[in-house]
């Protein structure tokens, strides 16, 4: 199995796929063979399917709902005022740009979690279940992966900027962990092959023969992993789509308007890796833990993804792109309807996520919360119901159950249903 | 009481910096040596306990592991060769691969305890410190960089680091960094609860789960789901620091207003600088303010009345336990009777804890996971290991080293290893230690020995130099201190234009580092925390100090592109280096590949191994080439 995991012509999607079943899995764990759901889907129901790709921005830390797309008056209020937009919502003074593109947005207000400790929250946002200690979850992209095969021959299905490998395929093959880029003016790094292609063959030839003595040691599932990514890694190497992660083909003034931020350049690549084939991108955004100095906070965090995401927006719609592509603004939880010092705390009772493109409604705000900002007043969305309704989007079937190794079954979204309102 | 930092083996005078210095070096990075200066000064030493006694302490951990293996029906895995054991202890007692020549040095000794012996030099050695920094460096959140505070935590970061080297037991470094007064200059211990003064309520979650794994996450904003602890718990336990606060000196409109006054310098640049980390202070008030949230909703409290500090028990009797008559009265001393009940030896979980997460550093996985979470001991997967372990580290005192001295011994750290477990099939039950990938850091300093050889574990980073320099000198922010300082670094030339990068340089001892492009070949702990993201060591999973324990073993795409293409596979090919000159000595190929073999795997290759290596290098391969190969094989990357 070592041997054929290194094997270096390009086995071609299909047969690459089912060479994966069976060295990683097993058919009879996973009913269903990646690549194999999409088709049984009956054509459907509203916004299913109408999602291609999925652009997941996380905003790392907490983004203070009250002082971006759910503004309060009142003792809650934030230091900013509030921007009226041609929607009929409002967004504060720190997300100018935003307000101006507010008509292909739906504001998701009543979004609600209990979990206000980073890491748990982090945690839920990318797998859609409350984090354990006997089970990893996978992330998104990878249960993406599972139900719908994979979304390109060589590139990987799913990619997440600015952030290392961790909550990735959790119970899944490890081919189906998002390649991660810690840095988007890099790229994708080392994929030129040192040497020579006639002396890199005979060296991986002596690899590959070496690696079949390999001891008990090599049944680590871990170790198995690696070999798995040799493959991935060289059919990159060998494919013809290495450029799709170089954002130094994009002209000046497309790079200019996402602004001058490594979030800004992420959503840059994200585009570009969607626009090649990529499923799903998530692209992260750090700092937003503002306990203190929220004001200097939002003006530095708060502007680059301002300028970011309206130009994502913008220019996925200048490409024909945004119809198919739906874009969505994650967080680990709000912050505190209450001021401490020059900030506010984290709080996960009440926070703000938003969805655009593919098959939702624009200008649109679902659901409320109170006069303070505190509590949902109107139909409340958790995290697993937002999982299902991307999942939804992305045309999975929600109700056909995976069983993971250890023979549990498990749902995108935990069973979760869509929420169907969003879709228009 | 003396500077706790003049016990270090690093105590140096800073030489002068040169700019020419700076620019000799030519890379990005600038490095600079600051003395030459000998292989660095011995680790404390071993505790005189005999060996003997180790080894009865051994066995009697290893009875109880067998144990909870016959009742389970599962037998032990037979012992681990003398080659996979070499190679396993380098890794985890001093954090890197061990040479060619470590490996035939130990292979050839015959003393039948030879396995003991080497495991009491390894831990005598300084890579053992640099081992621990790594390790806690994942737990404590060490971070050069905290928010826009550059270089806040180097001399929280050097204290750590004088901690280890003197073995100070675990009690007491937690219980200095629970109760350090004053800034950073005063105590560097103070950077532990200075990183989360501006949120006392995660840094009171983060040190309860560290410390004593004690599961509050949930309290602190709900009752626990499960009902071990409730919002009350956690808030009475926050109210152990509620009157102090990490302060911060107003000290950019008094540089500005003494400047207009004219009596300092006008621009304030340069005195920021040096100042700004060393103005915040953790201080006591002489108030508990600590109040429930407004929006608290159970009947056992009012929202927004001040909270009187309380100690949670697990069990109703822990409350008679020495540890728990502390005097609560005085809120100036709230800390310090806090840190008193969390370190004592009869805290119900503190020995515990720590027990807990050591034997997980030499088995892989812990007796309970996880390690955050010790509320209920019966679900530990061998309760009586469990207790065993922590009564062991009472035992020694809360010496780490001496705990890991223990471990290193028993029969079933010495075993041959076995495949991750599969948590569904039940608890692990420790046949033999698991199988893991490498910590970032154990690969970035295996990779280091290959290419630079070991005299990498005596090339140390001095991170806290300067600050403690331009340090001001007594507590007030007064024009004639800011003068003072002021006045030291223009007689260093200031941090000017040119020396712009100085607050970046990196200041080694025992030796200059070599540099490849903008890679400094140093051992992950003598550089920045944590290495910048594109780094290998980020790469391979380092954690970025956000939360606890975010270290991972995961593989990735670019992992393995960095391996087959990057960097790091010209180091280790390059003819010119450490691995490969002393294969080079070897006489034909058949020695060559056996030097080759154990400088990367610890052993020597099978005969097959043997025969196919023979025939790619008569087939034009050259050991170079053999180089990649081993750098790119699967159990370079993986402890056996």
């Amino acid at each position: 199995m070592r041997s054929e995991l290194l094997r270096l012509e390009d086995p071609g999607r299909r047969a690459f796929v089912e060479r994966l079943a069976k060295t990683a899995f097993g058919l009879t764990v996973l009913p269903w063979l990646p690549g194999t759901a999409r088709a049984s889907v009956a054509p459907a129901a509203r916004g299913h399917g109408s999602a291609r790709a999925v652009i997941m921005l996380q905003l790392k830390g907490g983004m203070s709902h009250i002082d971006t797309f759910d503004p309060k008056e009142g003792p809650s209020k934030g230091p900013r005022g509030v921007l009226r937009t041609k929607a009929g919502f409002q967004v504060t003074e720190f997300l100018p740009e935003t307000a101006k593109i507010a008509d292909r947005l739906c504001v998701v207000r009543s979004m609600t979690a209990k979990v206000g400790v980073h890491e748990s929250a982090q945690y839920l946002m990318r797998t859609g279940y409350e984090k354990r200690g006997t089970v990893v979850h996978p992330a998104l992209g990878p249960w993406l992966q599972q139900y719908l095969g994979s979304s390109h021959p060589t590139l990987p299905s799913s990619v997440c900027v600015n952030r290392s490998a961790g909550h990735g395929n959790g119970f899944f093959p490890a081919a189906t962990s998002p390649l991660p880029i810690l840095d988007p003016d890099e790229g994708l790094q080392h994929a030129r092959p040192a040497a020579r292609d006639a002396v890199m063959d005979r060296r991986l030839g002596l690899l590959r023969a070496l690696e079949q003595h390999a001891t008990g040691a090599m049944a680590d599932d871990n170790a198995k992993a690696y070999g798995e990514f040799y493959e991935s890694a060289l059919r990159l190497m060998k494919g013809k789509d290495l450029d799709a992660f170089d954002i130094g083909g994009e002209p000046a003034n497309v790079r200019a308007s996402y602004g001058d931020s490594k979030f800004g350049r992420g959503c840059l690549l994200a585009r570009r890796l969607v626009e090649r084939g990529v499923r799903f991108v998530e692209v992260e955004s750090g700092g937003w833990d503002h306990h203190k100095e929220l004001e200097d906070g939002m003006e530095e965090e708060g502007t680059q993804f301002d300028t970011a995401f309206a130009a994502l927006l913008r220019d996925l719609e200048a490409r024909s792109l945004l119809s198919s592509t739906l874009v969505v603004v994650a967080t680990e939880f709000g912050r505190d309807p209450r001021i401490n010092g020059s900030g506010r705390g984290h709080y996960p009772k009440a926070f703000s996520c938003v969805l655009a493109g593919a098959g939702v409604k624009r200008g649109h705000v679902h659901g409320a919360t109170d006069a303070r900002g505190a509590e949902p007043t109107d139909r409340p969305v958790t995290v697993p119901e937002l999982h299902a309704t991307i999942g939804w989007a992305a045309g999975v079937p929600l109700d056909k159950e995976l069983v993971s190794p250890s023979g549990r079954p498990f749902t995108i979204g935990n069973k979760a249903k869509p929420v169907m309102e969003v879709f228009g | 009481m003396s500077h706790p930092l003049l016990l270090s083996r690093r105590i140096k005078p800073l030489a002068s910096l040169t700019l020419a210095a700076l620019l000799a070096v030519g890379c990005s990075t600038p490095i600079v040596a600051v003395a030459p200066e000998p292989a660095a000064a011995p680790a404390a030493p071993l505790r005189a306990s005999n060996r003997s006694s180790v080894v009865q302490a051994a066995e009697q951990l290893d009875a109880i592991v067998l144990a909870g293996l016959t009742k389970a029906g599962q037998t032990a895995n037979p012992s681990a060769t003398d080659q996979q054991f070499v190679r396993r202890i380098y890794l985890d007692a001093i954090g890197r691969i061990p040479t060619r020549a470590e490996v035939e040095a130990f292979l050839a000794d015959a003393a039948p305890d030879r396995r003991g012996r080497l495991v009491d030099r390894l831990l005598s050695s300084p890579g053992y410190t640099m081992q621990m920094f790594n390790w806690l460096a994942d737990t404590l959140r060490v971070k050069d960089r905290i928010g826009k505070r550059q270089a806040m935590s180097f001399l929280f970061q050097d204290w750590l680091e004088t901690q280890l080297t003197a073995n100070r037991p675990w009690d007491q470094m937690v219980r200095a960094m629970l109760t350090a007064d004053g800034s950073l200059a005063d105590s560097g211990a103070a950077g532990f609860l200075l990183r989360d003064a501006q949120m006392p309520l995660d840094g009171v979650s983060n040190l309860l789960t560290t410390f004593l794994g004690a599961d509050v996450g949930c309290a602190q904003c709900h009752d626990h789901p499960r009902g071990e602890w409730s919002q009350k718990n956690f808030y009475e336990m926050a109210a152990f620091f509620g009157a102090s606060d990490g302060y911060h000196e107003e000290y950019k409109s008094q540089l500005k207003k003494m400047a207009r006054k004219e009596q300092i310098p006008a621009n304030t640049k340069d005195a920021q600088r040096a100042l700004y980390p060393l103005l915040y202070r953790m201080v006591d008030l002489r108030r508990n303010d600590l109040t429930y949230p407004e929006d608290y909703k159970y009947e056992n409290a009012k929202a927004g009345a001040s909270v009187r500090p309380a100690l949670i028990a697990w069990r109703p009797e822990d409350r008679r336990q020495t540890a728990y008559q502390i005097e609560i009265s005085d809120p100036g001393h709230l800390r310090d009777a806090f840190a008193r009940w969390l370190t004592h030896p009869d805290n119900p979980r503190f020995a515990a804890a720590i027990a807990n997460r050591l034997w997980k550093k030499a088995f892989g996985i812990a007796v309970q996971e996880p390690v955050t979470n010790l509320d209920d001991p019966a679900e530990a997967s061998n309760p009586e290991l469990l207790s065993a372990l922590a009564a062991r580290m009472k035992h020694v005192g809360f010496d780490l080293r001496e705990f890991q001295r223990v471990l290193f011994n028993t029969a079933a750290y010495q075993r041959g290893a076995s495949v991750t477990p599969d948590p569904a099939q039940g608890p692990y039950l420790f046949a033999g230690p698991i199988v893991r990938r490498m910590t970032a850091e154990q690969a970035w300093d295996s990779i280091l020995t290959l290419a630079v050889g070991p005299r990498i574990d005596g090339i140390f980073l001095r991170r806290g130099d300067e600050m403690r320099k331009y340090a001001l000198e007594g507590d007030e922010l007064s024009p004639e201190a800011v003068r003072a300082v002021l006045a030291r670094l223009q007689a260093d030339g200031g941090y000017g234009k040119k020396a712009a990068k100085r607050g970046k340089t990196l200041h080694y001892i025992g030796g200059t580092p070599e540099t490849r492009g903008r890679l400094v070949l140093a051992r992950a702990s003598e550089l920045p925390q944590p290495a910048p993201e594109t780094h290998f060591l980020r790469e391979f999973g380092q954690s970025d100090r956000m939360v606890s324990n975010d270290s991972t073993t995961d593989g990735s795409v670019p992992q393995v592109m960095s391996l087959m293409n990057g960097p790091i596979q010209e180091l280790v090919t390059d003819r010119r280096n450490y691995v490969l000159s002393d294969a080079a000595k070897a006489a034909g190929d058949e020695a060559r590949l056996r030097a080759l073999w154990l400088s990367f795997f610890g052993r020597a290759p099978h005969r097959d191994e043997q025969a196919q290596a023979a025939a790619g290098l008569r087939a034009g391969l050259g050991v170079a080439d053999l180089a990649w190969v081993l750098l790119n094989h699967r159990e370079f990357l993986f402890v056996h």
